[in-house]
Formats: C-alpha cells, sequence, structure tokens
C-alpha cells in the first residue's frame, strides 16, 4: 500500500514539475529553462546521493559511469530539452501524451534491436497510444 | 482589396499554425525516443552496476555537463533575467528529481507490476494541475483529456503485458 502512495506520488511530482515548466516557459526561453530545471535536480540528487549512498558512488565501475553517461544524455540535452520544446510549441496538454507515449518507442527498439516478439496485448497497447495520440494531435485548439 | 489582405493575412496564420503543430510533434517524438531509447539501455546494460539514486545522480551530472557545454553560447548571449521563471523552472526540475526519488523508493517496497501502472499516469496528473493552473493560459478540452486517457491505458497495458 505505502508502494502505490509513494508510485502516485512520483506520479503526481511528474504532473506538476510539467505544469511548472509550461508557467516557466511564459518567462524564460526554453534552453535557460532546461538548464535551470537540470541544475535544480542535479543539486537535489547529488546532496541524496552523496549523503545516503557515498560507498556505493565511490565503488562504481569506469563501465558503470560512462554507460550511465550515455543515458544521461538521451535522456537530460536531448528528452527533457526537446520535451521542453514540444511544451512551447504544443502547449501542455497535447505534448504530454505525445511525450507519454516513450514505451512505445521502447518497445518497438526491444522488438528491432534485441528480437523481443510482439505478442496481442502489446499490440493492443500500441493500437490504444496510437489512437489515444491521433485523438490528442487532431484535437481543434 | 481588404477582404484580399485579410484572406492573405489568416492563410499565413494557418500554416504558421501548422507549422508550429508540426515542429511540436517533431520534438515531441524526439523527447518520446530519447526516453524510450533510454530505458530500453536501462534495462539492458545498467540494470544491477548501482542502485537507483547513484545511477540517476551519475546520469544527472553528464546530462547537466553535457547540456551546459551545449547551450553555453545560448546563455551567453541570453540578456533575460527573470526571477519567476527561474523560480519555476528550479521548482521543475526539483519536482522531477523528487518523481525519480519516490518512484525508486516504491519500486523498493512493492512490485513493478503493480506500480509501472500507476506511474503511468503522470499524464492525467498533468491535465489536473494544468486545468487548475494553467487557466487563461491554456485550454484542457475533454478531446485533449480523452486521448491523454487512451494513451495511458495503452501504456498501462504495455508495461503490464
Amino acid at each position: 500500500m505505502l508502494a502505490v502512495g509513494l508510485a502516485i506520488a512520483a506520479a503526481a511530482s511528474w504532473g506538476f514539475s510539467a505544469v511548472l515548466v509550461r508557467l516557466g516557459l511564459r518567462h524564460i526561453s526554453t534552453t535557460i529553462g532546461t538548464l535551470i530545471s537540470l541544475g535544480a535536480g542535479l543539486v537535489f540528487t547529488a546532496v541524496l546521493a552523496l549523503v545516503l549512498q557515498w560507498r556505493e558512488v565511490q565503488a562504481l565501475s569506469l563501465r558503470a559511469v560512462l554507460l550511465f553517461g550515455v543515458i544521461g544524455v538521451l535522456n537530460f540535452p536531448m528528452g527533457r530539452f526537446l520535451n521542453y520544446l514540444a511544451m512551447s510549441k504544443l502547449g501542455v496538454g497535447r505534448s504530454t501524451p505525445v511525450l507519454a507515449s516513450a514505451p512505445l518507442f521502447a518497445v518497438l527498439l526491444a522488438v528491432v534491436v534485441t528480437g523481443e516478439s510482439l505478442r496481442l496485448p502489446t499490440l493492443a497497447g500500441i493500437a490504444l497510444i496510437v489512437s489515444g495520440l491521433y485523438v490528442t494531435v487532431t484535437a481543434p485548439r | 482589396m481588404s477582404a484580399r489582405w485579410s484572406e492573405a493575412g489568416n492563410g499565413t496564420a494557418v500554416s504558421s499554425a501548422r507549422r508550429t503543430l508540426m515542429l511540436g510533434l517533431l520534438f515531441g517524438f524526439g523527447a518520446a525516443m530519447s526516453y524510450g531509447t533510454s530505458q530500453v539501455l536501462t534495462r539492458y546494460s545498467v540494470s544491477g552496476a548501482a542502485p537507483p539514486l547513484v545511477g540517476a545522480f551519475v546520469a544527472l551530472t553528464w546530462g547537466t555537463a553535457g547540456f551546459a557545454l551545449m547551450s553555453v553560447r545560448a546563455v551567453a548571449r541570453a540578456g533575460e533575467r527573470s526571477a519567476r521563471g527561474t523560480l519555476f523552472f528550479a521548482l521543475a526540475g526539483l519536482f522531477s528529481a523528487c518523481g525519480i526519488m519516490l518512484m525508486f523508493q516504491a519500486l523498493q517496497l512493492g512490485e513493478v507490476v503493480i506500480l509501472s501502472p500507476v506511474l503511468a499516469t503522470n499524464p492525467l496528473f498533468t491535465l489536473v494541475f494544468a486545468s487548475m493552473l494553467l487557466r487563461g493560459v491554456e485550454r484542457i478540452t475533454p478531446r485533449i483529456v480523452a486521448g491523454a486517457l487512451l494513451v495511458v491505458a495503452g501504456v498501462v497495458v504495455l508495461t503490464v503485458a
């Protein structure tokens, strides 16, 4: 039950964060805004990691540091910046469902790269996402 | 004459709106692809390499450093100073990081099968907060809510499939 409560709090935090970005975009550019949000997130995460898991930080292998580096570059300069750019062009209401389709790309990539097979529930999920995107994108402004 | 000007003006406005929509979609799908790729990489390459908090710290350090390098010129050129904008984005970064920490805590206590669908509902929270806090800025229509519900349902099906 506690785990579900924490997951709801996590989803609400991300939802609130998106609305704060939309409000911030009325005052400063996407580039500066992305940098500020990354900096704030880094300070918060760094304090927690260095205080609570200092030993684990010291024990990191070079391979892990480099792999997390690739993930970090995909997630932050690319993912977050493009996400904020989409919000500035589409608004938060339309860009949120587009961004939420990320698992669709994860599934397609897993199929292409790792050869995972597409089962019926996966196809049903893809169909729901694609129809949701169509409904969102074609909504009058 | 004025009607012709007005028609030309409308045409320009429509093509500009269409261009904005296309660019927005391009950026949005680009972001979704980046996140999707990093999800696959995380699943297949680094799970178990470090605790999630440490992984998030290292990834965020690389990401922030990379973005700072990429945006040096834009930052130097920008003459903008907005305390309000800075505050909104700083809070956005904090809430985003909080969300990641809460997700890690949740995943340590519960099962992925149960928690993934709950985590996937975040677009619905966005729409709820947007309808409360973005009045006069953005219209959240029933159609946008319906689209978001369909996407969330699809993501839930994918995560439990």
